[in-house]
């Protein structure tokens, strides 16, 4: 388990950089021709509005397996460990439940839509909206090896 | 009843430790469970379209163009370029922190950016010249809360998107809240280093002055061509964020080389993961704050308040003890997105300016981060100091107390703030 979510982690360490550099590379040719050439491209601002929706959703794994994700620890840290150990346990469910909330939903938007294409780009909408339950699917696997990991 | 059982999931799942941004899209889904609803494509959907907003990309572009410049050598740079400015007076590396800050702020938009970047070079350096460590954690805290409000801002971004306001004048019309409160700020460092005799920093060689403003200079523009682009309408906030990232990462490899391109992926990776934290919060968010309308809580709240008093005054008043209690315990964007819909339409009534009231929910939210017993600023201003959080929360006081000054100026002389950004010609609710 450990080394399914390391790798999946570094995947989308790298898969963030393309997004990443994309995005910044496709406003600065919007800008580029706007100015420049004064020949406006049509695709490049949708094309970085996915490249944002990907790479917004894959760091937020990365941030979920660092455990960087904003939390209110301050009641936490004043409880007895019993109590936390168990209220800890419920967290951890909590966090389970809405990923697979947003897995299933992704997964349904995806086969609702599969057949729509984007407005600019003519790609199935299922691209974009896949970030979604791709991203939950590699949060659960964090989250289930960082379970097993601390014995939760 | 849906607005009780909203509140006690929320607080719950808070208080376990859930992180926030999740806590946003579990509530409204208890909630829905309850009235017999689960509509997981639209929540998965909603999630989606409010990432899917072009002007937020400038969220990562920013945090990209602060992370390149701070993996070189810029607070080096702009070090010693403020020491040539400030550093004479007595407690000269308090002013240094302060006039860092605000051209850092000019730069990225996140405080908790600047305090690390900052403070990790600064705190050391003022304990070294024998600063209390409590008084230099607190400098570079409180200091650090001017980069949100001094243009670009990434809370400004997002409340500009909710509250359909201009970007652009919004980041005009946090110029003079933010230069107030890097004033008040120094109002307070120069009453302790008067009071203690703190000395003055290091003075630069004479024949060092050129170098260091030719060094600085190129970081020094950045301000410039942000808001310049900004501004003169050439940009909008994305495409200027976009060139601020490119022409740092061009200056850092090409003029100063001190970031490498293998270093790229790397700070590419670190500003994905910090600007997920704000985006997964804005999609999240907007489920609970759908919720919230579709309930017509942000109605009820407004006939409530209205029905106790209508006093503008009063109202103010109350609003920002809200907003700062709310500020301490929430993280910012989660509590901008949330409280922007409730609050708007009865700051409407009223006859606040929805850009004045920005102003406001923005400065209290921002403030907020120093606030004890919690504040993020302040917890890694202590990892940094290695301080207990019992004492920065009492050395911070008298910088909050300033900042709470320059909120009371900024909520009730409305054509102060305003000035700026109808100079420009922002036009709206004329009073």
């Amino acid at each position: 388990m450990n080394k399914v979510s390391g790798a999946l982690n570094r995947l989308s360490e790298w898969a963030l950089v393309v997004f990443l550099s994309a995005m910044t590379l496709a406003v600065f040719l919007e800008i580029l021709f706007r100015y420049v050439f004064h020949f406006p491209l049509f695709w490049t601002e949708e094309f970085a509005r996915y490249c944002l929706v990907w790479s917004s959703l894959l760091g937020a794994t990365i941030a979920f397996k660092r455990g960087e994700h904003i939390a209110v620890t301050f009641f936490m840290d004043r409880l007895p460990t019993r109590s936390r150990r168990v209220l800890g346990f419920a967290a951890g469910v909590s966090v389970a439940v809405i990923l697979l909330v947003i897995l299933w939903g992704g997964i349904q938007l995806i086969s609702v839509t599969s057949r729509q294409l984007s407005p600019a780009l003519r790609v199935s909408m299922a691209i974009p909206y896949a970030a979604l339950p791709i991203a939950a699917a590699i949060m659960l696997v964090h989250a289930l090896n960082h379970a097993i990991k601390f014995k939760l | 009843m849906i607005f009780l059982i909203l509140i006690i999931a929320f607080l719950f799942f808070l208080l376990i430790g859930v992180p926030v941004a999740f806590v946003l899209g579990l509530t409204p889904l208890v909630a829905l469970a309850f009235k017999g609803e689960t509509p997981l494509v639209l929540l998965a959907q909603r999630i989606f379209t409010a990432m899917d907003t072009p002007v937020l990309m400038a969220v990562p572009f920013f945090i990209l163009a602060g992370n390149i410049m701070s993996a070189g050598g810029m607070t080096q740079r702009l070090v010693r370029f403020s020491s040539l400015v400030v550093g004479s007076f007595r407690g000269g590396l308090a002013y240094i922190n302060i006039v860092i800050s605000m051209i850092f702020a000019g730069i990225t938009g996140a405080a908790v950016a600047d305090t690390s970047a900052v403070g990790s070079i600064l705190i050391p350096a003022m304990k070294k010249e024998g600063y209390p460590s409590d008084f230099s954690a607190a400098v570079t805290a409180t200091s650090s809360t001017i980069g949100p409000i001094i243009p670009p801002s990434i809370p400004f971004i997002i409340y500009g998107v909710l509250a359909e306001v201009s970007i652009a004048s919004l980041f005009l019309a946090g110029f003079v809240p933010g230069v107030l409160l890097g004033l008040f700020q120094t109002g307070v460092v120069w009453a302790y280093a008067k009071k203690y005799g703190y000395g003055k920093a290091e003075r630069p060689e004479t024949h060092e002055v050129l170098k260091i403003i030719v060094d600085a200079i190129l970081v020094l523009m950045m301000p410039f061509i942000i808001l310049g682009g900004i501004l003169s309408g050439v940009f909008t906030p994305t495409e200027s964020g976009c060139i601020a990232a490119i022409y740092a990462a061009f200056v850092s490899l090409f003029v100063y080389r001190d970031v490498h391109f293998r270093d790229l992926p790397r700070l590419l990776v670190r500003t994905g993961a910090t600007s997920s934290l704000v985006m997964l919060v804005i999609g999240t968010a907007s489920v609970f704050s759908w919720l919230l309308a579709s309930e017509e809580i942000p109605q009820a709240v407004t006939q409530t308040i209205l029905g106790l008093t209508g006093n503008r005054f009063l109202i103010l008043l109350l609003l920002n003890v809200l907003l700062l209690v709310i500020g301490t315990f929430m993280e910012t964007t989660a509590s901008l997105i949330i409280l922007t819909p409730i609050l708007l339409p009865l700051m409407v009534k009223v006859g606040v300016d929805p850009l004045h009231f920005g102003v406001i929910i923005v400065l209290n939210l921002v403030i907020g981060l120093t606030t004890p017993p919690v504040g993020v600023c302040l917890f890694i201003a202590c990892s940094i100091a290695k301080i207990s959080l019992e004492k920065l929360s009492k050395a911070i006081v008298p910088f909050l107390l300033a900042s709470i000054a320059v909120l009371m100026i900024c909520t009730y002389w409305e054509s102060l703030v305003m000035a700026v950004p109808r100079y420009f010609g922002y036009k709206g609710l004329v009073p």
